[in-house]
């Protein structure tokens, strides 16, 4: 009876020792900070002052009084409600004409999986900066239509659609998804809608799409969290303001600016917890709608 | 164990060991200390600090100097987190933007002053009590800079204007419209610089107001109301870029901006600048002081570069002899030059006589000849630094169409509200 019980014991001890390093990380560096954030964000806080505990004070100036807190709020919806959908829309198609069979299937694969590996770091924002300014190549592109262009980063009506197509830009990563869903399709549904008299869009809608709600709602959920933390995009394209005009004042970008550049510790503290909030909540309700259009196939 | 043994046997562990000793040992590295010194600031500022680190070497060979310089607002952010962490460098640059915002952070460097290691004895009173905080010596000035209208003097010659003397407002309106009619190369007369918060109150000062004091706004709605619709005018008159053109040159790096790439003839800028736009322009850029509102006074609004040490730092001895050397070293004073603007110093302003070339002649005579109209940058209250923002949001919003008084009024409360 003893025996079992000692090896068992040995190797959870091992176990935990193997874990030992990630659960040290853990603690220290997340669970730690995430800790020390919730209490910051109930204190007003600046570098070389003691913490002020202030109650609830940072969370009523958010929704109460700061127009910022409801500006970058809009902005980050925006992006997340017409941005993740396109990007997905993309790669989804993308994915689709690749599963063909295509020549070169690997090389196309590997090219456009590029954008996704520069994805929104700063080289590409500035290139996008370059891009869409006005000398940029886009306005170069127009004016070959006589169209004269605009500044599309500095005009506000259209700085923030700039940052949607960067988005829509990195599909890479939900694309692979798709095509690794794709391939798990059974290939005799097809025959037998075809059999059936099914055309291309026919199969498409009611054996692609219904076989791949699951890889669907994967990258729905994965690519809102993802959207939801933008930052970098906006920091190089806005030249750190988020403007025209707060039309590029994403949430993190806001965030940081009241944490780094206005030193309001506390209050980049509780914006940290809100948004954290917000996007457990949204990922929640994911979950819970997913029940009537997920289809596991089971 | 084997392999235990193959990594480390007792051989090689035994002659690390003595490598170790033989490096401890040492008398160079025995004594060998490390100054971490950080600023702000261009490449080319950085060569010439450089320069004069190892200048400061061949003083005390001992010191090695750790060097760490980044663009304004990277400075800034890495600031913040590096004093959250405790571990700012020993040396660090400071302005009266955000010194009540670290007060307590700083070492009063008065016992060093009256101990004669740190020596003012050549320094302008108003440069000395600029470092003053709270009653405490928190900063010393290293250079003042002030918010000046940089002028393209061949775009000004191609159009036949006079360049500027002391211009007023309307004469300078007058001008933008000429030079953005005339065929200078430039696209606009004028870069839109109703946005800059150090022009903005170098045009309170001019009527005795100002930006921000110690403990809020100087200002009232009525004076921003009348900057923006200043600004709102010229605009209309075609003489500025349009808003789109001026959202997007936010934070472009210096040879970017409009004035070193000649689409605008006049720029609003802090005047040391001058030395980075020259690099990257063939015409000749000048300083004159910023134009005077009806009624006012011309104002040489004087904004500080400073050092400072961290209570943080381990050596503030040496810290105190870098300053030390940089404010009294002759080949010090020779390196940075006009680099930090107005010399503080009556002996560096002396060493440079004899030194400058051309471009930071213009900028030493500008400095000497304007600083009669000094008017010292206030120190902030800490709610500043979010609120210096609005400026340029205001004038923003102008220029997409909003009414200068409304704009104001509210941005106004906005700026109150972050006070508090």
């Amino acid at each position: 009876m003893h025996r079992p019980q000692t090896r068992l014991g040995g190797q959870t001890l091992a176990a935990y020792l193997f874990l030992a390093p990630w659960l040290l990380g853990m603690v220290t560096i997340v669970i730690g900070p995430m800790a020390a954030s919730l209490w910051l964000s109930f204190t007003r806080f600046r570098p070389g002052r003691t913490p002020d505990f202030i109650g609830f004070s940072n969370y009523i100036r958010m929704f109460e009084i700061d127009p910022l807190f409801w500006t970058s709020l809009k902005v980050t919806g925006i992006y997340v409600i017409i941005g993740v959908p396109l990007q997905l829309v993309v790669a989804l198609a993308l994915a689709y004409v690749l599963d063909k069979g295509i020549r070169g299937l690997t090389l196309y694969r590997a090219i456009f999986y590029l954008p996704s590996l520069l994805g929104g770091s700063v080289a590409i924002a500035i290139l996008w900066r370059q891009m869409f300014g006005l000398d940029g190549l886009f306005n170069q592109f127009l004016s070959i239509f006589g169209i004269a262009g605009t500044s599309w980063i500095g005009n506000p009506s259209t700085a923030l659609g700039t940052l949607i197509l960067l988005l829509a830009w990195q599909f890479g990563s939900p694309m692979i998804i798709f095509l690794a869903g794709l391939r798990q399709i059974p290939a005799e549904l097809y025959e037998a809608a075809k059999i059936d008299g099914a055309g291309t869009w026919r199969q498409f809608t009611a054996i692609t799409l219904p076989m791949l709600t699951p890889i669907i709602f994967f990258n729905l959920v994965l690519q809102i969290i993802h959207a939801f933390q933008a930052f970098s995009s906006a920091y190089v394209v806005s030249g750190g303001t988020g403007g025209p005009a707060d039309s590029t004042l994403f949430y993190t970008l806001n965030l940081y600016n009241q944490g780094f550049h206005y030193l309001n510790m506390g209050y980049a503290s509780a914006l940290a917890w809100v948004l954290f909030v917000i996007v457990g909540v949204l990922t929640v309700v994911n979950f819970a709608a997913s029940r009537y259009w997920v289809h596991y196939g089971d | 164990m084997d392999r235990l043994n193959y990594g480390l046997d007792r051989r090689m562990l035994l002659a690390g060991a003595a490598a170790t000793g033989a490096v401890l040992a040492s008398p160079a590295t025995a004594q060998a200390k490390r100054l971490g010194v950080a600023w702000w600031g261009s490449v080319d500022r950085a060569r010439k600090f450089e320069a004069i680190f190892a200048a400061f070497a061949k003083q005390r060979p001992d010191v090695t100097v750790t060097p760490a310089y980044a663009t304004w607002a990277a400075y800034w952010e890495r600031f913040a987190t590096q004093s959250l962490g405790g571990n700012l460098p020993d040396v660090i640059g400071m302005t009266e933007r955000q010194v009540q915002t670290y007060d307590d952070l700083l070492v009063d460097l008065k016992p060093w002053i009256d101990r004669g290691k740190l020596d003012l004895s050549a320094y302008d009173k108003i440069f000395v009590d600029a470092g003053v905080v709270n009653g405490k010596f928190k900063m010393l000035c290293t250079g003042m800079t002030i918010p000046s209208l940089i002028y393209n003097k061949n775009h000004l010659e191609a159009a036949g204007v006079e360049p500027p003397g002391v211009w007023s407002l309307e004469n300078f309106k007058a001008a933008a419209i000429k030079l953005s009619n005339a065929k200078t190369g430039a696209q606009w007369g004028v870069n839109d610089d109703g946005g800059d918060p150090l022009v903005f109150d170098t045009f309170l000062r001019q009527g005795g107001a100002q930006l921000f004091t110690g403990e809020g706004l100087g200002f009232t709605v009525e004076h921003w109301t009348e900057w923006l619709s200043f600004w709102a005018d010229l605009r209309k008159s075609g003489a500025c870029p349009p808003p789109a053109v001026i959202a997007e040159m936010q934070g472009v790096p210096q040879q970017d901006t409009l004035i070193a790439r000649g689409r605008v003839s006049i720029f609003l800028q802090n005047h040391n600048q001058i030395l980075t736009f020259q690099r990257y322009t063939k015409d000749e850029l000048r300083p004159a002081l910023l134009p005077v509102r009806n009624g006012g006074k011309p104002v040489a609004l004087l904004a500080g570069t400073y050092w400072s040490i961290p209570r943080t730092s381990k050596d503030q001895d040496l810290a105190v002899e870098f300053m030390n050397f940089f404010i009294n070293n002759d080949d010090a004073i020779r390196g940075y030059s006009a680099e930090l603007g107005l010399v503080p110093s009556s002996h560096g302003r002396k060493v440079l006589e004899t030194h400058l070339d051309p471009v930071n002649i213009r900028l030493q005579e500008f400095g000497n000849s304007v600083v009669k109209y000094g008017s010292i940058s206030a120190q902030r209250h800490p709610g500043a630094l979010q609120a210096e923002g609005l400026v340029r949001k205001a004038n923003e919003a102008v220029a997409l169409g909003g009414a200068p008084r409304d704009v104001a009024q509210r941005h106004f409360a906005q700026a109150r509200s972050m006070m508090m």
